[in-house]
């Protein structure tokens, strides 16, 4: 009895090898999505569809928002709604008449990245502090105001209205893997007498993740 | 009267005819270990495509089927649950194996029927489609095959 009990822990051993060394899996090693960040505000480029895979291209356009103060109500305090170049109506999220331009102007973009937590910042720069005409008058950018709305939305919107501070100002966060859109109606706040002239300026978003 | 319930009980428990399960041996499989590259189905978060990220591979399948010869049996491929979440797999076939589609957790049949040659080997483009917010890391995908023999 006692010599047997070895011969059985051999037997066991050697099956249990057979068993070990006999791959019955193949692997794959899948690797997580790659990073992506788009923004687009005005007009914007998409290729294809959503259900196809769509892909966000470059688009240059850079709109222009404007309005001509009548010279009886320059510097009234009547704000005086701009109006917008840009053509975008239509949401690229899921081809929803979002917007209605010429007087509103789309912005909106995601931040694409693996897991559920991180943020993208939005913000804005102004290109000056003031707005100019060629004759180096000045406006304020803190002048011109935005309100944020949407066709068929309700609550918060995801860009908020505010107020150019002629600096650099964030506007809002982006959860990751979301998408954020508003329009925005822009507006000259119109409070003081200015000279007459055509003033302009420049202010460009940014969308930003670490 | 307890005693007729309790053959009723066995009776019952009898399965129709015995099946025994066995994994088999894919070592030959090429390749036996690959790596995937994920993207984005769409790189824009929306409804239709959610978060879902995929990839595909070419991977050939030689499933050692000798200790079952001349027999009947119904070969599966499997994959276990993920820590991932759900991760699906569907392939396409050359057409010695069943194409089909497999959710991890569970098995899908790949063959069925008599046992003629000690190799079944066939060629499948395997799409892996997975929760992209979830896949944050390389995961490993084991897959493996059983037969079911009678």
């Amino acid at each position: 009895m006692t010599r047997s009990h070895p011969s059985s822990a051999t037997l066991l051993a050697a099956l249990l090898c057979a068993v070990a060394t006999t791959a019955v899996a193949y692997t794959v090693n899948i690797n997580a999505g790659t990073r992506a960040i788009y923004l687009q505000v005005g007009n914007g480029s998409f290729t294809g569809t959503y259900s196809g895979g769509g892909t966000p291209g470059n688009n240059a356009t850079i709109n222009k928002v404007s309005v001509s103060v009548p010279a009886a109500q320059v510097g009234n305090g009547t704000a005086q709604q701009m109006t917008s170049d840009s053509t975008q109506a239509v949401s690229f999220y899921d081809n929803y008449s979002f917007c209605n331009p010429p007087v509103q102007v789309y912005i909106g973009g995601f931040y694409r990245l693996p897991g559920t937590t991180g943020t993208a910042t939005l913000s804005v720069s102004t290109s000056a502090a003031n707005l100019v005409d060629a004759a180096g008058d000045k406006i304020p950018f803190t002048q011109i105001s935005w309100a944020s709305s949407g066709n068929g939305d309700t609550g918060t919107e995801a860009i908020p209205g505010g107020t150019f501070t002629g600096g650099t100002q964030t506007l809002t966060t982006f959860k990751v893997n979301t998408w954020n859109e508003s329009c925005h109606t822009f507006s000259y706040l119109n409070a003081s007498s200015v000279a007459a002239g055509t003033y302009t300026g420049r202010a460009t978003y940014t969308l930003s993740a670490p | 009267m307890r005693v007729a319930a309790a053959l009723l009980a066995i009776t019952l428990a009898l399965p129709a005819a015995a099946t025994t399960t066995f994994r088999v041996d894919d070592s030959l499989t090429l390749p036996s270990e690959s790596n995937q590259a994920m993207k984005w189905r769409s790189l824009a978060p929306n409804r239709t495509a959610g978060n879902a990220v995929e990839g595909t591979s070419v991977i050939t399948i030689r499933l050692d089927t000798s200790p079952w010869l001349n027999r009947n049996g119904k070969i599966y491929m499997a994959l276990g649950e993920q820590p991932i979440g759900q991760v699906s797999a569907e392939w396409t076939t050359q057409g010695r194996l069943l194409p089909g589609q497999l959710i991890s957790g569970n098995r899908t049949l790949v063959y069925s029927g008599p046992i003629k040659a000690r190799t079944i080997e066939d060629t499948i483009a395997l799409k892996i489609t997975a929760d992209g917010r979830r896949l944050v890391a390389a995961q490993r995908l084991q897959f493996y095959f059983e037969i079911d023999v009678d």
